[in-house]
C-alpha cells in the first residue's frame, strides 16, 4: 500500500484534527470527509439521547461528550475498524442492516446483486402467471392451487438477502416463504434481531416475521445422517406435509469465495482481514470426497451449493462469485455437474454483469477493473417447477 | 387536447374563432362596458365551459378518471362565468327598467340602489374570471425540490446560502409540510456553515405551486463575518424549484409518470451515463469500502448530479436520479415556456420576464429590510422574513398577486393582437 503524501496529510489536519486519523483506512481526503460526517452525525444522536435520557447533564456536557465519542470513533477507526462495525449498522437497499463483530458486513455488490436477483423473480412469476392465465382462457382446466413462492438463502449471515428480497417481492407476491440458513450462531442470533429491527421500523410489512425464517445448517456437510445438512433441515421445516417436501424455487447464496492466498498476499484489506469473521470470508479445508475434482479450494461452496439445486429442483439459482474468474469456473462447474446429474438439457448458465456491458458495472475503465470486481453466476432450469 | 393541462392559447384562439364569429361581433358593442375583460378572454371563458356541460353530460353516463379531473378544473370556470353572466344580466336588465318612460319613480329608484351595487361586484367577478381562465401550470400539484447553490461572493455567498436554507426549514415546519434534505454538501474549510450546494425536499402536494415564487438569485448585502474593515459586501445565491416525481404508478394522472416512455418527463437510462467513485482492484468480501458516491451524467445535455450524502449506493442512486429527472423536467418546461414567450413577443413585441437568472430579490442587513424586485414590495422585517414567517409569506403572495397580473396581462394582449389580426383578414 502506497505512503500517504505528507501533503495530504497537512490538508486534511487543516480541515479537522481528527481527519488524519481516518485517512489511514480511507486513503482519500474525499472519503475521510464522509467518514468524518458520518461518525460525527453518530456521534452527536448519540450524545443527545445518552444526554436526554440523564437530563441532569447540562447542555455543555453533552457538546463535549460527543466530541469524546468522536475522537474514540475516530481511533478505532484508524486502527482498521470497520466504520459499519463503528456505527453498528450499515443500509442495505431501503432497510437498516445491524452489524455485529462476528458477522460479514453486507456488501454494495451483494445489494446491486440481490436488487437484480429479485428483478429476475419478479419476471419469472410474471411470465408464469400469463402462461396459466392464456392456459385457463383456452381450457376451464383445474387452475393449479397457488403455491407459495420459496426462497432459500445459503449462508445468509446478517441476513441482508432475505430481507430485501422480502422487501421487494412480498409487494407482488401474495405467498412467499425465505429460509436463511448459516452456520454460526452469532449470525443467527443476530439476523433475527435484523428481521425484528426492520419490521418494528416499517420498512419491512408486518407479514415478513412469519414469512422468514432462520435455521443453523451447513452448506458444507456431506452426509445425510447429519443434522444440519441443508435438505435435513428444509425437510424440518415442512412438517405438515412430511412425504414431499414442497418444491424451492430459488437459491441465492453468497458463500465465503476468498482463497487462502488472497486473504494472505494483501489482495484482502488489512481492515477485512482483523475484523471481520474468517469463517465468513475464506472456505475451510473440506475432505469430503467430490464427485468432480475442483481445481481450487475456494470453490467448494458453490460445488455444494450447485448439487444442492439439482437435488432440490431449484429453477433459479443465483451465486455471487469473487472475480470474473471464478465465475467462470463456477459456470463451467455447473455445466460438468449438470452433466454428472443429467440434466442438462433444460439449463442455461450466464454471467452477470456480462463484461461489455457497461452501463450495468458503470466504471467503464477497462477490462481489467471488470475482472477483478465481483459477478454473479446464474443458473436457470426451464424445465422445472 | 386530451390530457394536456396546457393550452398554447394560440391554437384556441384560432379553434374558437371558428365557432363564435358571428357571435363574437355582437357582443363587442356590449363588451365596451365590461370591466378590464377582453372578449378574448370572454371567448376562451364560453368555450372551456360549454367543453364543462359537454363532459359533464358524458360523466352522468359513464365514469371516465380523465373527464372527471378536466371537469374539476374547469368547474371553477364554468361556475365563475355563470356568476359573471347573471351579474352582467340583472345589470342590462336593470337599465332597461331605468331607461323605460312607464318606469315608477319609487322603482326608478329602487333600480338605481340595485344597479350600484351590481356594478360594484362585476369587477370583482371579471376578475376572478380571468385568474381562473390562467392555464393551471402543469407541476402545480407536484411536491418540489429546492435546490440552494452559492453564487458570486465566495464565502459570504456560502454563509447565506446555509441561512437560505435554514430560512426555507422553518418555514416548511410553520406550514407543517414534511421535508428533507436530499443533499448538502459543505464547502472546504473547518465550519460546517458553508454550504456549496444543498437540495431540500418538501413532500407536499401543491407545494411546487406555493414555492414557485422563490427560484431566482437572491441577493445578500451585509457586513459578512468575514469581513476585517467593516465593509458592506454584496453576494448572490441561486435558487431554483425543481417538481419532485412521485414514484411511479401512484395516481391517476400519466402526465406525470416518469416510467412510461411516452410521458413528457420520460428519462431514458439509456442516455444516462452512471459512474461510481471508486478505487480500483479487488472488491466484494475482500475489502470493506465505504465510499458510496454515485455520479449520474445525462448525456444530451450535459446535466450532472452527484450524490455521497447517504452511506448506501443504492440510496444515493435513487436521490441523484430524482434530482436529475426533476432538472430535466424543469428543464424541459422552461425550454416550452421560452418557446411561449418567443410566440408572444412576435404578435406583441416585448414581454417582460423573469428568468432564474434575474435577480428576484434583496436581503438588506444594514437596513434590515427585504425587498422583492418583482412585485416591489418592501418588507421591514428581515428577522421574521429569514424565520421562515409571517413576513416571508407576504412577500411570497406579493408575488404571486405579480405573477397572476402578468398572466392575465399577457393572455389579454395576445387576444387583442389576435383579434387585429383577424379583424385585418377575416376568415373567408
Amino acid at each position: 500500500m502506497p505512503r500517504i503524501p505528507t501533503r495530504m496529510i497537512l490538508d486534511a489536519y487543516r480541515h479537522d484534527p481528527l481527519l488524519p486519523l481516518l485517512l489511514q483506512e480511507c486513503r482519500t481526503i474525499h472519503s475521510a470527509k464522509n467518514e468524518l460526517r458520518w461518525l460525527k452525525e453518530r456521534a452527536v444522536t448519540v450524545a443527545q439521547s445518552s444526554s436526554t435520557k440523564r437530563s441532569s447533564t447540562t447542555s455543555k456536557h453533552a457538546l463535549y461528550g460527543w466530541r469524546g465519542l468522536l475522537r474514540s470513533m475516530c481511533r478505532a477507526r484508524s486502527r482498521g475498524k470497520p466504520l459499519q462495525y463503528i456505527l453498528g449498522d450499515q443500509p442495505f437497499g431501503d432497510l437498516d442492516i445491524m452489524c455485529k463483530k462476528g458477522v460479514l458486513i453486507p456488501r454494495p455488490e451483494t445489494e446491486t446483486f440481490t436488487v437484480h436477483a429479485a428483478s429476475l423473480i419478479s419476471r419469472d412469476i410474471l411470465k408464469f402467471e400469463r402462461h396459466s392465465r392464456s392456459g385457463d382462457h383456452a381450457a376451464p382446466a383445474p387452475a393449479p392451487a397457488p403455491t407459495p413462492l420459496r426462497i432459500i438463502d445459503l449462508c445468509t449471515g446478517t441476513g441482508c438477502i432475505p430481507l430485501l428480497l422480502h422487501a421487494l417481492l412480498s409487494p407482488h407476491v401474495p405467498e412467499i416463504s425465505i429460509v436463511g440458513i448459516d452456520i454460526s450462531t452469532t449470525a443467527l442470533n443476530l439476523s433475527e434481531r435484523n428481521l425484528m429491527h426492520n419490521v418494528k421500523q416499517g420498512s419491512l410489512s408486518a407479514r415478513a416475521m412469519a414469512d422468514i425464517t432462520f435455521r443453523q445448517g451447513n452448506v458444507l456437510s456431506g452426509s445425510k445422517a447429519d443434522p444440519f445438512h441443508v435438505e435435513n433441515i428444509l425437510q424440518d421445516l415442512s412438517k405438515p406435509s412430511v412425504d414431499t417436501p414442497p418444491p424451492v424455487n430459488v437459491i441465492i447464496s453468497n458463500p465465503p469465495y476468498i482463497s487462502a492466498e488472497s486473504f494472505a498476499d494483501g489482495t484482502t484489506t488489512r481492515s477485512v482481514r482483523m475484523y471481520e469473521p474468517k469463517l465468513a470470508l475464506v472456505p475451510p479445508v473440506n475432505h469430503v470426497p467430490l464427485a468432480v475434482a475442483l481445481d481450487r479450494q475456494e470453490d467448494i461452496f458453490y460445488y455444494h451449493i450447485i448439487s444442492l439445486s439439482f437435488g432440490l429442483k431449484a429453477g433459479l439459482v443465483v451465486l455471487e462469485c469473487g472475480d470474473r474468474l471464478q465465475g467462470r469456473r463456477v459456470a463451467a462447474l455447473c455445466t460438468t455437474l449438470a452433466h454428472e446429474h443429467s440434466q442438462s438439457d433444460s439449463l442455461h448458465v450466464s454471467v452477470w454483469p456480462s463484461g461489455n456491458d457497461e452501463s450495468a458495472n458503470g466504471s467503464g475503465s477497462g477490462s481489467a477493473h471488470v475482472d477483478a470486481e465481483p459477478c454473479i453466476v446464474i443458473l436457470h432450469r426451464t424445465g422445472s417447477n | 387536447m386530451s390530457n394536456a393541462l396546457w393550452v398554447c392559447s394560440q391554437c384556441f384562439a384560432r379553434s374558437a374563432r371558428v365557432g363564435l364569429s358571428q357571435r363574437f361581433l355582437l357582443q363587442r358593442r356590449g363588451l365596451k362596458t365590461d370591466s378590464g375583460l377582453s372578449p378574448g378572454l370572454l371567448a376562451r371563458a364560453r368555450s372551456l365551459a360549454t367543453e364543462h356541460s359537454t363532459l359533464s353530460a358524458h360523466l352522468a353516463d359513464a365514469f371516465d378518471a380523465k373527464a372527471a379531473k378536466r371537469i374539476g378544473e374547469l368547474a371553477l370556470i364554468a361556475s365563475t362565468l355563470k356568476e359573471w353572466e347573471h351579474a352582467n344580466k340583472s345589470v342590462s336588465e336593470l337599465l332597461s327598467l331605468l331607461h323605460d318612460p312607464d318606469t315608477e319613480a319609487e322603482l326608478r329608484s329602487l333600480a338605481v340602489e340595485e344597479l350600484e351595487s351590481s356594478k360594484a361586484t362585476l369587477p370583482a367577478i371579471a376578475d376572478n374570471l380571468a385568474k381562473a381562465l390562467i392555464p393551471r401550470h402543469p407541476f402545480a400539484d407536484l411536491p418540489c425540490l429546492l435546490e440552494i447553490r452559492p453564487g458570486a461572493g465566495g464565502d459570504e455567498a456560502g454563509l447565506f446560502a446555509f441561512e437560505l436554507l435554514k430560512m426555507y426549514i422553518t418555514f416548511c415546519s410553520h406550514r407543517g409540510f414534511r421535508y428533507n434534505l436530499l443533499k448538502r454538501e459543505v464547502g472546504d474549510g473547518p465550519s460546517d456553515d458553508r454550504l456549496s450546494e444543498a437540495v431540500l425536499e418538501v413532500d407536499a402536494d401543491g407545494a411546487y405551486d406555493l414555492l414557485r415564487t422563490e427560484s431566482g438569485v437572491h441577493r445578500v448585502q451585509r457586513v459578512p463575518a468575514t469581513e476585517a474593515k467593516g465593509r458592506t459586501h454584496t453576494s448572490a445565491v441561486s435558487v431554483m424549484v425543481l417538481p419532485s416525481f412521485r414514484d411511479a404508478g401512484s395516481g391517476l394522472d400519466s402526465s406525470h409518470d416518469h416510467e412510461d416512455p411516452s410521458s413528457d418527463y420520460y428519462v431514458d437510462p439509456q442516455e444516462v451515463r452512471t459512474e461510481k467513485m471508486r478505487a480500483s482492484g479487488a472488491g466484494g468480501q475482500h475489502v470493506n469500502k465505504t465510499e458510496s458516491a454515485i455520479r449520474l451524467t445525462h448525456i444530451p445535455t450535459g446535466t450532472v448530479v452527484s450524490m455521497q450524502d447517504s452511506r448506501s449506493q443504492h440510496a444515493n442512486r435513487k436521490k441523484a436520479w430524482q434530482i436529475l429527472r426533476a432538472k430535466l423536467a424543469e428543464a424541459r418546461q422552461e425550454a416550452r415556456e421560452q418557446e411561449m414567450v418567443e410566440l408572444r413577443r412576435g404578435v406583441m413585441g416585448g414581454v417582460a420576464r423573469m428568468g432564474r437568472g434575474d435577480k428576484i430579490r434583496t436581503y438588506n442587513y444594514g437596513q434590515s429590510r427585504c425587498t422583492d424586485h418583482r412585485s416591489g414590495l418592501t418588507v421591514h422585517n428581515l428577522d421574521d422574513v429569514l424565520d421562515g414567517g409571517k413576513s416571508l409569506e407576504t412577500v411570497m403572495d406579493s408575488v404571486r398577486t405579480w405573477l397572476v397580473d402578468n398572466e392575465i396581462a399577457a393572455m389579454a394582449a395576445e387576444d387583442s393582437a389576435k383579434d387585429k389580426e383577424w379583424l385585418r383578414a377575416p376568415p373567408s
